[in-house]
């Protein structure tokens, strides 16, 4: 098996693409953002906060572009990459104590020159489904998520709902097309214990699924009970993954003099099967995870312009694969993740600089009983960030920001944009590059990205 | 008092939610065996028999060789549907000894059985089927031919002899073909022991059309249908000639799946499908092995095929000229390239 480490899926969150972060690659200390603060919802994901994390309406028109191209680090990688999003969001504030909010998206992408996979995120689980051609494919679709959050004196409650789809079509014969839904759902419960403690619930699912439709005499190889199975289709085919992910949170934030405290624990169950329809529906693999997060942030502000911030967190997961028909045990493994670092920011009038520095171990480990047999692999992760900020006048921000990341692929992202905001406008642009090597295959990838956002405060 | 009783009534909630988890399997993958025994006709074991299986995941990596007790066994296999065959070559052509069985295996456990060999038929073969067309975009499938082999030790006729292509077996002929001459009588177009036929409908050189076609310009036969507007006939080569009454169109094979029949000629009236008992050979061909088998037992009890894509240029052949044990899916291979006239394993007439 190519793969047996499925990350949780978890519900699909529109509301997340802020300009300003993702100039720095969404910093945790070394920038201070409306959108990374230490709440049940920017820490937390608990829409029951919304209502008390939003506190301006606003509608908000962005554009994402973007060219990723070179090398092919992963298999499955093409050759070249463009994609366009426009989304358009609007918070509302109905009340003092209502608050609605709605994300209108559309993304477009051609992925040039991609080999052999037919599935619209191969690399996602372990048993992958691929022919023997390399061609273009486009992928199109709409998104839609909206929310709604309520405050009350004690008790404060929240839902958000997401969908979204996609249409891909590859270019080469057996033109595979796919159509990709995926449907995500959470709720959530806060409650204000005291002026400086909070805490919450959340119930978050998310619901993907995928069919793939190819035209006659295709020539597919599906990997899956350990083996690679070539399948020709004499009169098209078809691949139904069905992909449905849970997390169940506990969040609390905790204010004690000069510290700020927030802790997070999620329980996450997560499964998918599998099902090729050739001549009949055939149920082909099922593959569950369940696991374990926490996570932790303490940060100290000694002085108003001084922040010292650390991290920590665990996620311990467990996955096993059936063969369905039998009810037998084709792999089961386990793995483990720590990370942990911290960070520091300066604040002096109109300049903010912040660094922050995390480490990662993982360990996984387990039994593929068909094919590579007992697994035993350890791998490091490093991320280092730096930012900067400078006002060159009061309403015109420049921003710098630096992250370099090492692992098995080794990252390199660099950010730039300005800002503007004046009464109740702001505008963003921006820009980052990024290259990404690999020294175990010599290979390097660059990725390019322009951005502009108009925000109307209401 | 009142808000944490709520709150622990909201998280208790949350957290007995419905499992939306199955049970883990308590068998593994991976460790099932099998274990058969081959005997002849008689019962009695058969020593040094070579032992093979075939299943969706593929062949076994190595032949296996019975013990003198006629057993062998394989181990660390996949849990589905196998197809054991057994094989022993004999003193003489005619004594070679054949068999199979199909066995579904079940996780960790052992599947026992028995092969039951049989002495291989000789007689006059379907040996090759090149039904797929060359490698092109344009649907060009017109090079399709069949080849005949005669693996007795005896001359035999080919006089009145039908070819038939049906749909799902014997009782449903879709297309049938039939040489001149008298069924079974008829002594006028014989073919030698080893000797190969070529039946083509366009017996011309396709290689100059497409690269990966064949060259029929040496085809012995040209199946025929002189109602079709279509056709031309060859008058240098003798016609397999269609016997339907109006049908117009052209002999033609499902590129990647079939069945093909080949029968004394005795029993012509196809409406009512062809007499068992006339059959001399027959062949399923398909392009996957789970695809139901459709022919009947006694003439083909496995499809040959698997693997056989469209436009591919590829043909089947048996695995050695003649080979027979009505199982086509051990009697046959897919080849790279076909071999109008002469077999793979025997080298170019």
């Amino acid at each position: 098996m190519k793969k047996m480490f499925l990350l949780i899926i978890l519900p699909t969150l529109l509301f997340c693409g802020e300009l300003r972060l993702y100039t720095f690659d969404y910093p945790v200390f070394a920038i201070s953002d409306e959108d990374n603060q230490l709440n049940l919802w920017d820490f937390g994901e608990n829409p029951s906060w919304i209502a008390i994390d939003k506190k301006m309406g606003w509608n908000d028109l962005r554009m994402l572009g973007g060219k990723t191209g070179g090398d092919r680090i992963k298999p499955y990688d093409p050759k070249e990459m463009t994609n366009f999003h426009l989304t358009h969001d609007m918070v509302r504030l109905l009340t003092p104590k209502d608050v609605v909010v709605c994300e209108l998206g559309y993304q477009s992408s051609r992925e040039r020159n991609i080999g052999n996979t037919i599935e619209r995120y191969p690399e996602r689980d372990a048993f992958s489904f691929t022919d023997t051609t390399f061609g273009n494919r486009t992928f199109r679709g709409p998104s839609l998520s909206i929310g709604y959050s309520r405050k009350g004196k004690y008790i404060n409650i929240g839902a958000l709902f997401s969908h979204t789809l996609e249409h891909g079509l590859k270019n080469e014969y057996t033109r595979p097309e796919n159509f990709v839904r995926n449907f995500g759902v959470n709720i959530g419960f806060s409650f204000n214990l005291a002026d400086n403690l909070a805490i919450g619930v959340n119930f978050a699912s998310s619901d993907f699924q995928e069919i793939v439709e190819t035209d006659g005499d295709a020539v597919i190889y599906r990997d899956v009970i350990g083996r690679t199975e070539r399948i020709v289709a004499g009169s098209g085919f078809e691949r139904k993954t069905k992909d449905a992910g849970y997390s169940l949170g506990f969040q609390s934030t905790y204010r004690f003099g000069l510290f700020n405290l927030a802790f997070l624990s999620e329980y996450l169950l997560s499964n998918v099967e599998i099902m090729d329809n050739f001549s009949h529906p055939e149920d082909i693999v099922y593959w569950q995870e369940e696991g374990h997060r926490i996570k932790g942030i303490l940060t100290l502000s000694p002085i108003p312009s001084l922040l010292l911030g650390s991290y920590i967190s665990s996620l311990k997961i467990g996955n096993w694969s059936e063969h369905p028909e039998y009810h037998s045990l084709i792999s089961e493994i386990d793995s483990a993740e720590v990370t942990y670092g911290g960070g520091v920011r300066w604040d002096r009038g109109n300049f903010t600089i912040g660094a922050e520095y995390f480490t990662g171990n993982v360990c996984i480990s387990g039994e593929e009983y068909i094919g590579a047999g007992h697994i035993e692999r350890a791998r490091r992760e490093d991320v280092f960030r730096v930012c900067g900020e400078y006002y060159v006048i009061k309403s015109l921000p420049v921003r710098l920001g630096y992250s370099q990341r090492t692992g098995i692929v080794d990252r390199v992202f660099y950010g730039v944009g300005i800002g503007y905001r004046r009464d109740k406008i702001e505008f963003n642009l921006g820009g980052l590059y990024g290259l990404k090597e690999t020294e175990e295959i010599q290979a390097r990838r660059r990725d390019l990205k322009f951005f502009v956002g108009v925000r109307i405060f209401i | 008092m009142r808000r944490i009783i709520y709150f622990v009534l909201i998280v208790v909630m949350l957290f007995l939610h419905p499992s939306c988890g199955r049970e883990k399997p308590t068998v593994i993958e991976g460790r099932a065996s099998i274990k058969v025994v081959c005997v002849d006709t008689t019962g009695v074991p058969i020593e040094n028999a070579q032992v093979e299986w075939i299943s969706i995941y593929g062949k076994s990596p190595e032949p296996v060789f019975t013990d003198t007790n006629g057993v062998v066994e394989f181990y660390d296999l996949l849990s589905t549907d196998y197809t054991v065959s057994a094989m022993k070559e004999g003193q003489t052509a005619g004594d070679k000894l054949a068999g199979e069985v199909k066995i579904e295996v079940y996780p960790e456990e052992t599947a026992d059985d028995t092969i039951v060999c049989y002495v291989v038929r000789l007689g006059l073969k379907i040996n090759e089927i090149y039904s797929a067309g060359p490698v092109n975009n344009e649907y060009y499938f017109s090079d399709q031919f069949i080849e005949l082999y005669n693996s007795s030790l005896d001359t035999l006729h080919l006089d009145g002899v039908i070819l038939c292509r049906l749909g799902g077996d014997i009782d449903n002929v879709t297309s049938i073909f039939q040489f001149p001459g008298t069924p079974v009588s008829g002594r006028e177009y014989p073919i030698a022991p080893g000797e190969f036929v070529v039946l083509a409908r366009n017996p011309i050189d396709h290689s100059q059309l497409y690269e990966t076609s064949v060259d029929l310009s040496g085809a012995d036969w040209q199946i025929y249908n002189p109602a079709s507007p279509q056709e031309v006939d060859y008058p240098d080569i003798p016609n397999v000639t269609n016997i339907e009454a109006g049908e117009h169109r052209g002999w033609m094979i499902g590129l990647s799946s079939d069945e093909i029949i080949i029968a004394t000629g005795e029993d012509t009236d196809y409406l009512n499908g062809i007499d068992l008992e006339t059959v001399i050979d027959g062949v399923e061909y398909q392009s996957r092995l789970t695809l139901e088998q459709t022919l009947n037992d006694a003439i083909d009890r496995g499809a040959a095929g698997d693997g056989l894509i469209k436009y591919s240029g590829k043909s089947i052949e048996r695995i050695t000229a003649g080979y027979d044990t009505d199982n086509s899916t051990v009697d046959f291979h897919i080849l790279d390239r076909p071999t109008p006239g002469w077999s793979d394993n025997m080298g170019k007439k």
